[in-house]
């Protein structure tokens, strides 16, 4: 093994050595050209916000926000000049595809689609957490989280989380993302292909979205084309356990109609038996833009199949699942100077099996409506409405035994208004009311502020009260207990936090205290096991970032959390830490990328209490991208390699399901 | 550039190569049931590794891919003679049918044994370690073994 590890460090060195020199000699010599033509000068591909950063978007608005990277608006491969530069920069300030609108007192972190899609890691949640200390991610191999036993894939922003990501909820394309049955998202189900961009709202924010934005919002927005645009991309990778990816890629305006469709495919045998699994993804959106109005359709059904392999020291075989869902909305939307209002109403539905015998069949009904106004220069004002209708059937088909569950019924008012005065100072409001035809009704609200201050410093703080409903598993499903009395959560989320921008280097801090009542806990073990409300948790932490962008061809980002979660231990890592380096290369018309990512973990507990402590995490994951134009073919050609886990060490987020050991996934990369 | 780029497919061909390797430098594992005649074995497992079929005497598992580091193997027991000793003296077995003089009942009468029979959990005292590109034969003794309590309980959904 460690002569095979000699060989490819060999074959790295040599190839990076290779198709570097030449580069680093341009760079050198020509550093002004070099930033220009090559787009090494270009912003990271991901931003942190809190301190002094802004969502991309506000420079809509006139924030300070810095340019997207090239890969998304430059395609595959080609740099572009100056003059694209420019006409890219035009169009990203028009772009509709950037997300929506946050209340610029919230500490956010922001990646676009591309990165997510060129990141080591292996699946969406995974690169979120790659790329914040406070966001922490569970994962148990090559890229399949699960459903049920065994599975991967909890989420915890800033201590809160839930079991397995209950209280983070993800928005895709403005539809909240929540299993009927199980209130959680599925992580397995997003593919980075269609994806625009992704953003955290840390401190979460249920006077806009509702239950489960209680810790935090993760919100999905997926590409459109943009005017003229025709663009079809595949991707096809290999790697280790016999790992096959393969995605096809399609933008395309039909006459007025803009269309976009995706289809992704991944199987992998797994790192030991029973870790295999397969998965599929299909999406497909049409919108057809009028004058002032818009009507979208999005379309996305997916299914997942895996295993538990049990943990290393008792692994199993046949503890297999199968998830198919699928989640449609429809949008129709208006824009005027000062108005915009928006209404869509979505489904979604799940069909999931288990080895044992379970069965559940769940849908969601629901419609988000808003309205936005913008009453003055620096005054925006946002109303809302949602409705939402769970329900679902579930037995044991082993037996025969239904089990008897209630439906859920909720509706929300919400309205939040922003304004910027003295063109420094934002200042954020919102107020929910929110009604349950179980629970009754509940009151909601978040307030922020932030002070753009001279030199580049800026401070800011925000608070916020959300919730979650319990789920109809935790309320009626034996699975491993049910207790129907149970009440909702609510937590008091605050930060506050400064930050400095000086040129090329960015700093960010910090301080956050995450509340919560009623908290929804398990305890025991099958057949003795409850579940029951308990009174209170708090979680205090602190988080910093420092980022360094275009210093010469290379980037680097890293950010620090430390937090004391009490005896709240349970897969909540007290100190958490993140490195990143990436250089890009210019050579003539191509582009050779390089990255290492590094992530610390300390504090690991499997239960609370500190009750089974886990060894420190480390992990070192590497990137080698290869950008090429075949210009007598007109085909963008990206060659990629994914080194997982550089170092070959023992690393285990869950107890009894360690990491793979030294991974890698071989890519290629076509755009028309 | 043509060159360059013909020099990362070789590496990039290399490294297929190598990732094929990586999954056979995983250290091979074979358990061979040594506990005695009238001793099967079942549900082994080991640093990953699961083996579904039963082994009886002196019969070896296939070999399998497992994950590096150290740990015992797990498995499900069942002592024929132990068994065949309970149902004469319970008085629930079919007397004959067992043959506790340490010969196996024929194939055809098998079936005819009632009721189920109890398989249960035990594990090795010793605590194995492989390395990649390490291939073991573990031998399962009857002075290695021991009662297994730290099987998981059912998790649920």
């Amino acid at each position: 093994m460690r002569q095979f590890s000699s060989l490819i460090f060999t074959c790295i060195a040599s190839a990076v050595l290779m198709l570097t020199w030449p580069a680093a000699a341009v760079a050198q010599s020509e550093p002004r050209e070099t930033d220009a033509a090559g787009g090494t000068g270009q912003a990271p591909n991901q931003q942190e916000h809190g301190g002094t950063g802004q969502a991309p978007n506000q420079q809509e608005h006139g924030g300070t926000g810095q340019a997207p990277n090239q890969q998304e608006h430059g395609g595959t491969g080609q740099a572009p000049n100056q003059q694209e530069i420019e006409e890219l920069e035009a169009i990203i300030v028009e772009d509709e595809q950037l997300p929506e609108p946050l209340e610029p007192t919230a500490s956010t972190l922001s990646v676009d689609g591309d990165t997510v899609k060129q990141s080591s890691r292996p699946s969406l949640l995974e690169v979120l957490s790659e790329r914040a200390s406070d966001v922490y991610v569970s994962a148990r191999g090559l890229g399949l989280h699960g459903v049920a036993s065994g599975a991967s894939g909890g989420i915890k922003v800033r201590g809160l989380g839930g079991s397995p990501n209950s209280q983070v909820l993800i928005v895709e394309d403005g539809v909240p993302d929540v299993q009927g049955v199980f209130g959680h998202p599925l992580p397995d189900g997003y593919v980075p292909f269609l994806l625009a961009s992704a953003e955290v709202v840390k401190g979460g924010d249920s006077v806009r979205y509702g239950s489960n934005a209680m810790g935090a919002v993760v919100l999905l927005k997926n590409r459109w084309p943009e005017a003229g645009q025709f663009e079809l991309r595949t991707d096809s990778a290999w790697g280790s356990y016999d790992t096959l990816s393969q995605s096809v890629t399609l933008l395309a305006p039909l006459g007025p109609v803009q269309t976009r469709a995706a289809f992704s495919a991944w199987s992998s045998e797994g790192e030991r038996d029973g870790a295999g699994g397969q998965r599929w993804v299909a999406q497909f959106g049409v919108r057809l833009p009028l004058e002032h109005w818009s009507i979208e359709l999005h379309e996305k059904l997916f299914q997942v199949h895996g295993a538990d392999p049990g943990p290393i020291d008792h692994p199993h075989t046949g503890h297999d699942f199968d998830v198919l869902r699928n989640n449609s909305s429809l949008r129709l939307s208006f824009d005027q100077a000062r108005w915009s209002w928006s209404a869509q109403p979505y489904l979604s539905v799940g069909l999931h099996r288990l080895y044992d015998g379970f069965h559940s069949l769940d849908w969601s009904v629901g419609l988000r409506s808003e309205l936005s106004w913008q009453a003055l220069d620096g005054l925006e004002a946002l109303f809302g409405l949602s409705a939402e209708h769970t329900e679902g059937d579930v037995q044991n088909v082993a037996d025969g035994v239904s089990e008897p569950t209630d439906a859920q019924n909720d509706l929300g008012a919400f309205a939040q208004a922003t304004l910027l005065l003295f063109e420094r100072l934002h200042l954020m409001g919102g107020l929910r009311f929110h009604h349950s035809l179980r629970w009754g009704s509940y009151v909601l609200a978040k307030g922020g502020i932030r002070l753009e201050l001279p030199a580049g410093f800026s401070l800011r703080a925000r608070v916020a009260r959300n919730f979650r409903q319990p789920t109809i598993r935790e309320l009626y499903l034996p699975y491993p207990v049910a207790n129907p009395e149970l009440q909702p959560e609510l937590a008091l989320n605050s930060d506050v936090g400064i930050g400095w921008d000086y040129g090329v280097l960015h700093l960010e801090s910090n301080v956050y205290r995450s509340y919560a009542k009623q908290l929804i806990k398990t305890f025991g073990a099958w057949p003795t096991a409850t579940v029951v409300n308990i009174d209170e948790i708090e979680v205090w932490g602190i988080e910093a970032s420092a980022t360094l962008t275009a210093l010469g061809p290379f980037n680097a980002s890293s950010s620090f959390a430390w937090q004391d979660v009490g005896r709240f231990t349970k897969q909540n890592p007290s100190l958490k830490a993140n490195t990143m380096l990436e250089a890009v290369f210019p050579i003539g018309l191509d582009t050779l990328r390089a990255s290492l990512s590094f992530e610390w973990l300390s504090g690991l507990f499997q239960n609370n209490y500190s009750l089974d402590p886990m060894d420190d995490v480390y992990v070192l994951d590497g990137n080698l991208r290869y950008q090429t134009v075949l210009e007598s073919w007109g085909v963008g050609l990206d060659v990629y390699l994914k080194l997982r886990n550089l170092l070959n060490r023992e690393a285990a987020y869950i107890e009894g399901y360690p990491m793979p050991g030294f991974n890698l996934l071989l890519g290629l990369g076509l755009e028309l | 550039m043509g060159l360059r780029l013909s020099a990362l497919l070789a590496c990039g061909l290399a490294l297929l190569l190598f990732s094929s390797a990586c999954d056979l430098a995983r250290p091979e594992v074979v358990v061979v049931n040594e506990l005695g005649e009238r001793v099967m074995v079942r549900h082994l497992s080991f640093r990953g590794c699961a083996w579904e079929p039963v082994l009886r005497h002196e019969e070896t598992s296939s070999a399998r891919l497992c994950v590096a580091g150290e740990g015992r193997v797990h498995f499900q027991k069942l002592d024929l003679t132990d068994y065949c000793v309970n149902q004469i003296e319970s008085g629930e077995g079919i007397e004959g049918l067992c043959n506790c003089d340490g010969t196996l009942p024929d194939e055809d009468e098998e079936e005819l044994l009632a009721p189920e029979p109890l398989w249960f959990n035990y594990q090795t005292t010793a605590v194995f370690s492989v390395e990649e590109g390490d291939i073991m034969v573990i031998r399962l003794r009857p002075e290695q073994i021991e009662q297994d309590f730290s099987v998981p309980g059912p998790y649920g959904h």
